[in-house]
C-alpha cells in the first residue's frame, strides 16, 4: 500500500487560508511540520517594525513587480508574487506574518521552494525597507547561539543529539594578486560534516567568517548504534532561517535567543534622531572592537573607501585620515548621521536630525558585513 | 561628457573640494577649540564647576557706551566667579602678515579690554578678566611674537591681563585636542595647567559638543552650509514627507521641497546653533547665511523661489557626493557665465539645469 503524500506547501497554504489565529499556524509549525521534499523547506525572516504592522501592510503602496492580497481575515497571510518581466512566469506563494518574541519583531513565514523565497519574499522585504527591517547577527552571536542549541537539544534528547554542519558560505579578507595592499572580501562555499565547535574552530584558523551555515540534525537510536536524521537546517547572518522539521526546537532554542539580542539591539537604536528628542541630542553610538582596528592611516582610509561603497545613501567626507568625519544620509529613509574614527578601537555614530532604528542598523549591518564586526553601545566617554 | 573631459573637469574641482574641505574642517574645529576651552577650563580650575558660567557668542556692552548699539560679541565668555572672568577670540586659520594685516586683529583684541556689561553677576559687571586669543599650532607662534613685540615695545597696551592660546590636534591611541599658553597668562591656578598644555580627547568634545556645527562666526564657504541642509534636512523632508508638504515630480525626478526661511533658520539654529534672543546669547545661524544657501541652490538649479517673498521650492535629487554635485553645478555656472560674459543672475529659470 503506498502512503499518501502529502505537498507541504499546500497545507501550509491550507493553513494559512483556514487558520483562525495565529497560534493555529504556531501549533501546526511546532507540532506537525515534517518535510520530506527536495528543495522545500519551512523559511523564516525576523523583521524589525515599529507600529501597526496590519494597517502598515493593509496601506503600503506596492509597486509592480509585486502583489500582495491578504488571503485570511484573521491572520496576516497574504499571497505574494512577483514577476520578472511580463514573458516569464510570476514567483508565487504564500506567507504569514506571525509575531515574534518581542513587540517590535516579526516572523515572516513560508513553507515553499528556494525560488520563492529569494525571488520574491527576500526582494519583497528589502523592497519595502524602512518600514520593514531584515535584522543582521554578528558571527559571535551565531555561534554562541548554535553551540547553546546543540547543548540545549541534548539536555532534550539525553544526549543523543548531534548537529553537523554540511555546508558554509564563508568569506575570507584577501589580498590582490597584483597588489598585495588591495584587499578584497573572497566569497566560497564549502561541503563539510564537522561538527559545530570543529567548524568555528576552522574557520577561525584560516581566517573566514560564515554568512550561511547549513547543518543537519540526528538523534541517536535508544541504544545509540545509529543516528537518523531528524531535520535539516539553515541559518543566515541576516535574520534567516530555515528546516525541515524539529520547528519547535529550532524556533525555541535557537530563534528566540536571538530574538532577544535583536530587540535588544533595535531598542539601544530607537529613539536616537535630534528632533524626536526635542532638540536635545543624546550621546554618540560606538562601534567598539577588542584590536587597535585602526593602528594605521591605512586602516582609516580603508574603512572610509568601504563607506564609499554603502548604497542608497549619500556621503560628505571631510577628512579622511588620520582620523575620519564623514556625513552619510540614508537616501531610502531621510536618516542622516555623523560618523567618526579618532581612536584605534573605535567607531563614533552620532545621529543627526533624524535617524531611524532601522537607518542605524542598515548602517550598522553594512560597517559589520564590510569592514569589522564590533560591539554596539552609547558612548561614554573616559572608556577605552 | 566624454571620460576625458569628465577628467578634466575633476582634475580642476579636486583642489577647490578639497580647500572647501579643509575650511569647513577648520571650521569644525574652531567650534570644538572653543568648546575644548570651556572644557579644559572647568577641568583645571578650582572654582566651584557649578557656579562656572559660560558662553559661546555673547552680546557684551561697553560700560562707558553711550548706546545700546555700543556693543561687542566674543567668541567667548566665561565667569569663572563672581569676580572673575575670561573673554575669548578664536581665530584657527589667520592670513600673512603682509602690509601690517595683523594690526586688525590686535584692533578686535583690543575691542575687549574694556569694562564690559553683560556677566552674570547683579550689575552684569566683573571685577577681573583676562583675555585669550585662541589660533592654530601653525600660526600661533608668529602670531604669538607679533603681540609680544607690540606689548614689549609698548605699541599697544593691554589694561587686563593677555594671553596667545594656541590650538593643536595630535594623535596617540585617540585623537587629542591640545591647548597651550604661547604668550602670556591665564587665571588662578589654571595658569599653570594652560602652560604646560590641556589635553582633551576629541571624543569627549563630540560627546559634550551635543551636534553644533556653527557658531558666531560665518562659514567661509557656503557649500558648508548648503551640505548640512542638504543631508540632513531636505533629504529627511523629501523622504519622510512627514508634514506632506513634499512631492515627487515623477517627469522632472525631483522631490518638490516647499521650504519657509525663517522655519528653516530656526530648525538649524535648534539643531545645529544657537536660537538666541534670551539674555544676551546670540543666535547662528544667522537668517541670512541660510539664505545665501538657498539662494545659491536657485543659481545651480536646485531650487526656484516661491510664490511668497520668504518661500523657496527645493528641486531634491539623490546625490551619492553632494558636496561635489555641488561644486561642480557651481563651478559649471561660472564657466557658463564667464564665456558668454553675462553677469551671474541671482535665480535661475526652473528647467535651465537641466544636466543636473
Amino acid at each position: 500500500m503506498t502512503a499518501l503524500k502529502i505537498d507541504p506547501i499546500q497545507a501550509f497554504e491550507s493553513y494559512a487560508l483556514s487558520a483562525q489565529s495565529e497560534s493555529e499556524i504556531d501549533y501546526y509549525l511546532r507540532n506537525s511540520l515534517s518535510i520530506n521534499v527536495p528543495y522545500i523547506e519551512c523559511r523564516e525572516f525576523i523583521i524589525y517594525h515599529k507600529g501597526d504592522l496590519t494597517s502598515l501592510l493593509s496601506t503600503i503602496h506596492y509597486d509592480p513587480p509585486f502583489t500582495l492580497e491578504r488571503i485570511n481575515p484573521n491572520i496576516l497571510a497574504f499571497r505574494l508574487s512577483r514577476r520578472k518581466d511580463k514573458e516569464s512566469e510570476p514567483n508565487e506563494g504564500v506567507i504569514v506574518i506571525l509575531n515574534g518574541t518581542h513587540s517590535c519583531l516579526f516572523r515572516v513565514i513560508s513553507i515553499s521552494r528556494g525560488g520563492f523565497w529569494v525571488n520574491a519574499v527576500k526582494p519583497f522585504l528589502k523592497r519595502n525597507y524602512p518600514h520593514l527591517c531584515i535584522l543582521y547577527f554578528k558571527q559571535s552571536e551565531l555561534e554562541d547561539s548554535l553551540l547553546d542549541y546543540e547543548k540545549r537539544l541534548n539536555r532534550q534528547f539525553a544526549d543523543k543529539a548531534k548537529v553537523r554542519v554540511i555546508e558554509v558560505t564563508r568569506k575570507a579578507e584577501q589580498s590582490s594578486r597584483s597588489n598585495q595592499k588591495t584587499k578584497f572580501i573572497s566569497t566560497e562555499r564549502s561541503w563539510t560534516n564537522l561538527s559545530l565547535a570543529e567548524t568555528f574552530g576552522d574557520l577561525k584558523e584560516r581566517g573566514f567568517w560564515f554568512t550561511n551555515l547549513k547543518f543537519r540534525v540526528s538523534i541517536a537510536s535508544p541504544s545509540r548504534e545509529r543516528y537518523y536524521q531528524r531535520s535539516m537546517g539553515k541559518i543566515s547572518k541576516f535574520g534567516y532561517f530555515s528546516c525541515t522539521s524539529m520547528y519547535h526546537e529550532l524556533r525555541s532554542l535557537l530563534i528566540e535567543p536571538l530574538e532577544i539580542i535583536a530587540a535588544e539591539r533595535m531598542q539601544l537604536l530607537e529613539g536616537r534622531g535630534i528632533i524626536e528628542r526635542d532638540y536635545k541630542p543624546g550621546p554618540p553610538l560606538e562601534i567598539s572592537f577588542e584590536d587597535e582596528v585602526f593602528d594605521s592611516t591605512a586602516k582609516v582610509r580603508q574603512f572610509g573607501e568601504t563607506l564609499g561603497h554603502y548604497q542608497d545613501s549619500s556621503i560628505v567626507i571631510y577628512h579622511g585620515n588620520p582620523y575620519f568625519h564623514a556625513n552619510i544620509a540614508d537616501q531610502r529613509d531621510g536618516s542622516s548621521f555623523e560618523i567618526w574614527v579618532l581612536s584605534q578601537k573605535r567607531i563614533l555614530i552620532t545621529p543627526q536630525a533624524k535617524a531611524s532604528a532601522q537607518a542605524l542598523s542598515r548602517v550598522i549591518t553594512f560597517i559589520f558585513d564590510r569592514f569589522k564586526e564590533g560591539m554596539v553601545s552609547e558612548y561614554v566617554p573616559g572608556t577605552d | 561628457m566624454s571620460m576625458s573631459q569628465e577628467r578634466i573637469s575633476t582634475q580642476q574641482i579636486d583642489p577647490v573640494l578639497q580647500g572647501i574641505k579643509d575650511r569647513s574642517e577648520s571650521y569644525l574645529s574652531t567650534i570644538y577649540a572653543l568648546h575644548g576651552f570651556i572644557l579644559a577650563v572647568k577641568r583645571t580650575s578650582t572654582f566651584p564647576k557649578e557656579n562656572i558660567h559660560t558662553s559661546i557668542g555673547r552680546r557684551m556692552h561697553y560700560a562707558n557706551g553711550k548706546s545700546k548699539r555700543d556693543f561687542c560679541t566674543p567668541d567667548l565668555v566665561i565667569q569663572l566667579d563672581h569676580a572673575q572672568g575670561i573673554i575669548g577670540e578664536a581665530k584657527l586659520l589667520i592670513c600673512q602678515n603682509t602690509e601690517d594685516n595683523w594690526a586688525k586683529y590686535v584692533k578686535q583684541a583690543k575691542r575687549y579690554d574694556n569694562d564690559l556689561i553683560g556677566w552674570w553677576t547683579t550689575d552684569e559687571l566683573i571685577e577681573r578678566t583676562n583675555l585669550v586669543w585662541i589660533t592654530e599650532l601653525t600660526f600661533s607662534s608668529k602670531i604669538g611674537d607679533y603681540f609680544k613685540e607690540k606689548i614689549d615695545t609698548g605699541e599697544i597696551q593691554f589694561d587686563r591681563p593677555f594671553a596667545v592660546i594656541e590650538y593643536s590636534k595630535h594623535q596617540k591611541a585617540r585623537e587629542f585636542l591640545f591647548l597651550r599658553t604661547r604668550i602670556g597668562d591665564m587665571p588662578g591656578n589654571i595658569s599653570q595647567a594652560f602652560k604646560q598644555g590641556v589635553e582633551i580627547p576629541l571624543e569627549t568634545l563630540i560627546f559634550e559638543n551635543q551636534e553644533k556645527k556653527f557658531y558666531d562666526a560665518k562659514p567661509s564657504d557656503i557649500e558648508y552650509v548648503m551640505d548640512i541642509l542638504w543631508q540632513n534636512i531636505f533629504t529627511q523632508e523629501a523622504l519622510t514627507n512627514q508634514d506632506g508638504k513634499s512631492r515627487y515630480d515623477d517627469k522632472e525626478k525631483v522631490w518638490r521641497i516647499p521650504i519657509q526661511v525663517d522655519a528653516l533658520t530656526l530648525n538649524i539654529q535648534k539643531l545645529y546653533g544657537a536660537v538666541g534672543g534670551e539674555n544676551r546669547e546670540v543666535e547662528y545661524p544667522q537668517k541670512a547665511w541660510i539664505k545665501e544657501a538657498l539662494d545659491k541652490f536657485v543659481s545651480i538649479g536646485l531650487a526656484v523661489p516661491g510664490s511668497q517673498g520668504d518661500e523657496y521650492i527645493i528641486q531634491f535629487k539623490k546625490f551619492s557626493r553632494p558636496m561635489e554635485k555641488f561644486i561642480n553645478l557651481i563651478h559649471k555656472k561660472k564657466k557658463n557665465t564667464q564665456s558668454s560674459g553675462k553677469q551671474l543672475p541671482l535665480f535661475d529659470l526652473a528647467g535651465e539645469n537641466t544636466q543636473v
